[in-house]
């Protein structure tokens, strides 16, 4: 494991996969799966909306495991600060896209775009704090991966804030229904398997993202480093010119 | 709006934003795997 996760044929086979479940998604989502008895078809939004906000949190995830194994010095290396920033990058996206299809599922159900309610909030909170994280990743310096591993410690706080939000302060948002034991709610068979399968679509789709971003932040690590010994080597060709003969006259 | 132009324009969103970052992806590690040595 130095500059890619997987074998290139794994990440292949990884990437048809993905592609193909996201087929079977869009069939089960958009015409299999029934509308809901409420909300009707906009409850469709539900299959994207779940399992990219599911993403956000198993990216930041990933990124405060990997910024804490950087951290500790018996496992400090180079690849969790690499892995940190490629899983990281997904979780903006994603982020990202939870709050935009959040919004246009509001629009239709709450009628509005937008509220100032916990769950929202601290949803945009963590993404303007990863927003943050990327860019102290690229202000240069010795330390930086120290830095940015702490960083990425503090900034995961906010996950089960944005997790327990609607249940720690009244919300526009529902609470968690599928494994809410109080209101035991039924779910259609159909919606049910649809929704699970678009966790696992995205979550393979992730493995796969996350593969390609550490493989392309592996190149330009090295493209990096040989640009700086390239500067190095000219600074010492400069600072020392070809010695002078012995004997010969100046 | 109709909900249906909402679920189409949300779904249409993630495809282009997956799609677009993906097809990123692709093309600057094939040019960064073209400048090495």
């Amino acid at each position: 494991m130095s500059d890619r996760l997987l074998h290139p044929r794994v990440a292949t086979g990884l990437g048809f996969a993905s592609l193909a479940a996201l087929v079977v998604l869009a069939i089960l989502a958009l015409d299999v799966a029934p509308p809901d008895a409420v909300q009707g078809d906009a409850q469709r939004l539900m299959y994207v909306h779940v399992p990219t906000a599911w993403l956000a949190y198993l990216a930041f995830g990933v990124t405060a495991l990997a910024s804490a194994l950087y951290l500790w010095p018996r496992t400090r290396s180079a690849v969790w600060d690499r892995l940190a920033g490629a899983s990281a990058e997904l979780g903006v996206l994603f982020t990202g896209l939870t709050l935009i299809l959040g919004s246009l599922w509001g629009r239709p159900v709450w009628g509005i775009w937008w509220a100032w309610d916990a769950r929202l909030v601290s949803t945009a909170v963590l993404f303007f704090l990863y927003v943050g994280y990327l860019a102290l990743r690229r202000i240069p310096g010795a330390g930086r991966e120290k830095r940015c591993a702490i960083a990425a410690l503090i900034a995961v706080v906010d996950v089960p804030i944005v997790h327990f939000s609607v249940e720690w302060w009244r919300t526009l948002h529902q609470q968690g229904t599928v494994f809410n034991q109080e209101l035991s709610a039924e779910i259609h068979g159909t919606m049910a398997v649809t929704l699970w399968w678009s966790v696992l679509t995205f979550t393979l789709l992730y493995v796969y993202l996350l593969d390609r971003r550490y493989r392309l932040a592996s190149l330009e690590a090295g493209r990096e480093e040989r640009e700086l010994a390239t500067a190095i080597a000219e600074r010492l060709a400069e600072a020392d010119p070809e010695p002078v003969e012995a004997g010969a006259t100046r | 709006m109709t909900d249906a132009g909402f679920v189409f324009a949300g779904w249409g969103i993630v495809a282009a934003t997956v799609g677009g970052y993906w097809l990123a992806l692709i093309l600057r590690t094939r040019r960064a795997e073209r400048s090495r040595p």
